[in-house]
C-alpha cells in the first residue's frame, strides 16, 4: 500500500485520471511535470516570464484533459510517452502564445501548421481552437456570480446541491437547484447569440 | 416546450440529474418518429452545444484548480525558502563563533605558548651547556672511536647536535640505548656511556622544546648520580622556574 501511494503513476493511470476527473492525480501530474516543462519552454522558446510559462503550462494541461475527455487520446491510442505527447501540445500552445504576443490576432485555421509527431496519435489533433469553441470558452470564462460558483461547483467539483446551497448561502438545495436551472438556459442563450453574431 | 425548458431538460439529461423514468421519456422524445427533421436537427444541435458548454464549464473548473495548485506550490516554495533563510544565519553564526574561537586560540598560542617555547629554547644556551657537553664528550670519546656502538653513537650525535639536527641525534641515541646490553654494577665505562647518552638526549629534548621528555630524562640523569648530575639539576631548576 505504501509503495502504491509513493510510486509515480503510469501514463495509463494519468489518462484515466484525466478522463474521470481525478483531481488529486491531475494535480500530481501538474506537480510532476511543472519544473520540466517550465525549463523546456524557457529553453526552447525563450519564454522568460514566469507568468507566461504558467499560463502556457496550464493551458497545455487543459488541452490534454480536453483531448482525453473528447476521446481523442486514450490509453490504447497513446504510442509514445504521455510526456512526449504533452510536450507537443505545449509546443503548439507556446507558438500560439508567441503569435498572440506579436499581435497576430487572426489565426488562419485552414493554413495553420499543426505539428504532427509521427506515431504518437497526433494526426487527429487540432490544437487551434475553432472560433465556435473560442466563443464558448470566452463566454464561460466571463460568467460571474451567481451562476459561475453554482455551475462550477456542480459540474467540476461535483458537489451536491445541498452542499452548494450551504456554501453559497441559499436557503436550501431546491433554491440552489432553481437558480442553477435558470443559469444554464441563460448562458446557452448568450452563447447562441454570440455564435449567431459571429457568423454574420 | 419553450427553449428554456428544452435547455433545462438537455442539461438535466447530460449532467445525470434525471431519474430513470425521466431519462427514458427524454430519450423517447429524441427518437420520436413524429419529430420533423428540422426539429430533430435543432434538438441535436442544442444537445451538441450544451455538451460543449458543459465541457467548457468543466474546463474552467480544471483551470481554476490548476491555478490554485500553482499558488499552493508557490506558497510551499516560499515557506521552504523562509525556512532556509532561517537556517543560513544560524550557520553563519556558527561560522562566526568558530572564527572567533580560532582567533582566540591563536592569541592564546601567541601569548602563552610562544613565550614558553621561547624560554625553553633559551634554557641551557645561557649556561653554554651544549658547548661544554660537546667538548667534554668529544675529548672523552674521540680516542675511543670505533670501540663500540655506544661510543660511535655519542660521537655521531655530538656532530649532529653541533649542526643543529637534534631530532636525528636523538634517534641515534635512542637506538644505541636500546641496543645496550644489561649493565652490571662494575661496568663503569658502560654506565658512563649510558649517562652521557641520556644527558645528550635531555639536551636534544630541550632544543626540540619537548618539555615533558626533557624533565624525565634530566630526572633520570640526576637519579643516576652521574657526572652530569649538577648540570642536569641546574637545567631542571631552570625549567621549573620558567614554567
Amino acid at each position: 500500500m505504501i509503495q502504491r501511494l509513493t510510486s509515480i503513476p503510469t501514463d495509463a493511470e494519468y489518462i484515466r485520471a484525466f478522463r474521470e476527473d481525478n483531481n488529486a492525480l491531475i494535480n500530481r501530474f501538474y506537480r510532476q511535470y511543472r519544473e520540466d516543462l517550465y525549463g523546456y519552454i524557457q529553453k526552447k522558446f525563450e519564454i522568460r516570464l514566469e507568468e507566461d510559462r504558467e499560463d502556457i503550462f496550464q493551458e497545455a494541461v487543459a488541452r490534454l484533459w480536453e483531448n482525453i475527455q473528447r476521446g481523442k487520446l486514450s490509453e490504447k491510442s497513446l504510442t509514445a510517452s504521455l510526456y512526449t505527447y504533452f510536450k507537443s501540445i505545449a509546443d503548439n500552445v507556446t507558438k500560439e502564445h508567441i503569435r498572440k504576443q506579436k499581435n497576430y490576432v487572426v489565426i488562419d485555421i485552414e493554413n495553420e501548421p499543426i505539428r504532427d509527431v509521427d506515431g504518437i496519435g497526433m494526426e487527429k489533433m487540432n490544437y487551434v481552437e475553432d472560433e465556435r469553441l473560442k466563443i464558448i470558452y470566452r463566454a464561460v470564462d466571463k460568467m460571474g456570480k451567481p451562476c459561475a460558483p453554482l455551475l462550477l461547483g456542480f459540474l467540476w467539483d461535483k458537489k451536491s446541491m445541498a452542499t452548494l446551497a450551504e456554501e453559497l448561502g441559499y436557503s436550501g438545495a431546491d433554491s440552489a437547484k432553481s437558480q442553477k436551472s435558470k443559469c444554464m438556459p441563460k448562458l446557452t442563450v448568450i452563447i447562441k447569440n454570440l455564435l449567431k453574431s459571429s457568423k454574420q | 416546450m419553450s427553449t428554456a425548458e428544452r435547455i433545462e431538460k438537455i442539461d438535466a439529461y447530460l449532467t445525470g440529474e434525471m431519474s430513470d423514468a425521466e431519462k427514458k421519456e427524454f430519450e423517447r422524445l429524441l427518437l420520436d418518429p413524429n419529430l420533423s427533421l428540422e426539429d430533430r436537427t435543432k434538438l441535436q444541435d442544442e444537445m451538441e452545444l450544451q455538451k460543449e458548454i458543459i465541457l467548457a464549464i468543466r474546463r474552467r473548473g480544471l483551470k481554476e484548480m490548476l491555478r490554485k495548485e500553482e499558488a499552493k506550490i508557490k506558497q510551499e516554495k516560499e515557506e521552504a525558502d523562509k525556512k532556509a533563510a532561517k537556517i543560513i544565519p544560524l550557520y553563519r553564526r556558527v561560522l562566526r563563533v568558530s572564527a572567533s574561537l580560532a582567533i582566540a586560540a591563536c592569541f592564546i598560542g601567541i601569548i602563552i605558548i610562544a613565550p614558553q617555547v621561547n624560554r625553553l629554547s633559551n634554557i641551557g644556551d645561557n649556561a653554554n651547556l651544549y658547548a661544554s657537553a660537546n667538548i667534554e664528550m668529544n675529548e672523552a670519546y674521540s680516542g675511543l672511536k670505533g670501540c663500540n656502538d655506544a661510543t660511535n653513537a655519542i660521537l655521531e650525535a655530538n656532530e649532529l647536535m653541533q649542526s643543529g639536527d637534534y631530532e636525528q641525534a636523538d634517534m641515534i641515541l635512542v637506538h644505541a640505548l636500546e641496543q645496550m646490553e644489561p649493565i652490571t654494577s662494575d661496568e663503569q665505562q658502560a654506565w658512563t656511556e649510558k649517562e652521557d647518552m641520556l644527558y645528550l638526549r635531555a639536551l636534544c629534548a630541550i632544543k626540540q622544546h619537548k618539555l615533558y621528555r626533557s624533565r624525565m630524562l634530566l630526572n633520570e640523569v640526576v637519579n643516576m648520580n652521574s657526572t652530569h648530575k649538577e648540570q642536569a639539576q641546574q637545567l631542571l631548576d631552570q625549567i621549573k622556574g620558567r614554567q
